[in-house]
């Protein structure tokens, strides 16, 4: 895809107000961790939710959807949209306690619910767990994945492409390290209304190019009649279907959304949602923060999205990777207009930067925050601790370079790693409204969710990405990890009083509810 | 534990939180597959349902009004 001097000027004049946005920001971060990392806790729910939303839009989650629509139909977009249910649950029950109990990030929670050596190995080992590897694994699937759209729309070698990306990773970090949160939030506002109103664009273009609305059902009609694997056009997956059997359909639908930890799906919130919840000015703009970014999240972005995919199957239907149909679209001069690719390339680069901002920044607090402050150095100066947090961020992206280049190997690792939350979803939602849960009963449910699913996965061979296998996976750990931890809760005793009064005290009176 | 903090005893609302989240889910589909059925099948059935959503969205307004006050007691509790 050639370039004019235009396009150029377009993408330098974003990375400009990007960098502006910094440099604006700078001295405020300065000031403390709380501004570093919280904003001041003094941020509007609209820029809150925004840069949530912002955030979960990465440079490859178009190209994802495409995939998903070109195999299994506007259906396969469930493996997603079951998880509504857990958002919702946070907005309306927990977004008010998370931003009550005044902690800076959620795994410092573990030490205001529970008390003792067991509850400081849970703060210290979920931030550097959660804060590192994981973090930096997902840090390099988004770099691999804007590798890869560097290499398609530019057609840069896999050297040229490589340097573009440190080249985007390191700016993002620049801006990310002097300007902490606010930075990050106020770009994540500019990257999302940039990259959503070109995703709008593309679709209107792409939809025109096929005839228009009623001329792309009729031609994917056709295709589905042609292929004989039922229409691409059904909202919900039939219960025969390969990809979807019944047993998978009613485990997302009925259990996953509840049962299982993943990142940036955390029953209960938790994460990057739950930082900017704790960023809120107040808890009524911690509610509609988390409000709004379930609502864009869901109902407003995938529309857009499906409508490019579903045109770019009629517009190149012999594509073998169907994934890349939506970067074809908006490649395609009968398609979309050359004199808009350079604002569409910037809008991939604000896809991109605007999660790795937030990984970075968010990663840092659990490594400064819960490691650094709470087991290095527990008192000193908080200008002592934003230089740490700057440094930690700095590290962060470096780290992110070594796994981006090591990720093939790493990622089988990943798979195995990622189901001890399998089946601890019940603790995490419980452990604010049942007084009997505490330390234990969450190290206990890990251990066992990671013992089952690696015993079910390495051991028995199952694999979690055939439908079925899936299923049965999350249905038995979910029910062996809970027997467990619920054992372990009633052999084990309760945190102390004091604990439980401090915690009441802190989160008020609905959390308290079910407290003795 | 409540009474040794000076609270009262735990109040009735997460029920309705639940209601509201179920009906946050109403909001939400009824808002995804209203718009979707607009683009793509029945304007008729599409509006019906962001008629729904917007229905919820209401409810939930109402059921919140009383919550997010911001002189409400939890709100003025100590944040240790």
């Amino acid at each position: 895809m050639t370039l004019t001097i235009l396009d150029w000027f377009v993408i330098a004049s974003y990375f400009a107000l990007n960098l502006a946005i910094g440099v604006y920001y700078m001295r405020r971060a300065r000031g403390s961790t709380a501004e570093f990392f919280l904003s001041g806790r003094d941020v509007p729910w609209w820029l809150a939710g925004t840069s949530m939303v912002a955030t979960t839009f990465a440079a490859d989650t178009p190209l994802v959807v495409t995939g998903m629509v070109a195999r299994n139909g506007i259906a396969g977009n469930w493996l997603w949209w079951n998880m509504a249910a857990s958002g919702m649950l946070t907005v309306f029950v927990y977004a008010r306690l998370w931003r009550r109990a005044g902690v800076m990030t959620d795994v410092e929670f573990a030490e205001l619910r529970y008390a003792g050596t067991p509850a400081a190995f849970l703060r210290g080992f979920r931030a550097l767990y959660l804060g590192i590897p994981i973090n930096c694994i997902i840090i390099g699937w988004v770099n691999l994945a804007m590798l890869k759209i560097l290499q398609v729309t530019l057609g840069l070698d896999a050297t040229r492409a490589l340097w573009a990306l440190l080249a985007m990773l390191a700016f993002t970090a620049f801006y990310t390290t002097i300007a902490g949160l606010w930075g990050v939030l106020v770009t994540d506002l500019v990257q999302f209304v940039l990259k959503m109103g070109m995703v709008i664009a593309l679709a209107w273009f792409a939809v025109r190019a096929v005839g228009g609305l009623d001329a792309l059902t009729q031609q994917v009609e056709a295709l589905d009649a042609a292929s004989g694997a039922g229409s691409r056009l059904a909202f919900f997956p039939s219960t025969d279907s390969a990809w979807m059997p019944a047993i998978t359909l009613f485990v997302y639908l009925g259990v996953t959304w509840w049962a299982s930890w993943y990142p940036g799906a955390e029953p209960g919130g938790g994460g990057y949602v739950a930082q900017r919840i704790f960023s809120a000015r107040s808890e009524r703009h911690g509610l509609f923060a988390t409000l709004w970014f379930n609502l864009a999240h869901y109902a407003v972005r995938p529309w857009p999205w499906i409508l490019t995919a579903l045109a770019s199957l009629v517009l190149y239907p012999s594509l073998a990777d169907k994934e890349s149909g939506y970067v074809r679209t908006l490649m395609d001069p009968a398609v979309f207009p050359p004199a808009l690719r350079g604002i569409m390339l910037a809008a991939f680069a604000a896809a991109y930067m605007s999660t790795i901002g937030t990984q970075l920044n968010w990663g840092a607090s659990y490594v400064v925050n819960d490691c650094y402050r709470r087991f290095v150095r527990r008192r000193s100066t908080e200008r002592e601790y934003v230089i740490v947090s700057q440094l930690v961020t700095i590290g962060l992206m470096l780290v992110s370079i070594y796994v981006t280049l090591h990720l093939a190997s790493i990622e089988q690792a990943w798979k195995l790693l990622i189901v001890t939350g399998a089946g601890t979803g019940t603790v995490l939602l419980l452990r604010w409204f049942w007084w009997r849960i505490n330390a234990w009963s969450e190290v206990s449910a890990m251990a066992v969710a990671a013992a089952v699913s690696l015993y079910l996965q390495v051991a028995l061979k199952w694999d979690s990405d055939r439908p079925r296998d899936f299923a049965y996976i999350m249905l038995i750990t979910v029910a062996m990890t809970t027997t467990a931890w619920l054992a372990v809760t009633w052999m084990t005793p309760p945190e102390p009083d004091e604990t439980l009064q401090n915690f009441i005290v802190a989160c008020g009176r609905t959390a308290a509810d079910g407290i003795r | 534990v409540r009474r040794a903090v000076g609270l009262p005893p735990g109040s009735a609302s997460l029920g309705r939180e639940l209601f509201n989240a179920l009906l946050g889910c109403v909001l939400i589909y009824g808002a995804l597959f209203g718009v979707g059925e607009i683009l793509l099948r029945s304007v008729t059935l599409g509006l019906a349902l962001l008629a729904i959503a917007a229905g919820a969205a209401i409810m939930i307004a109402r059921n919140l009004e009383p919550e997010i006050m911001p002189q409400s007691a939890a709100s003025n509790l100590p944040t240790s």
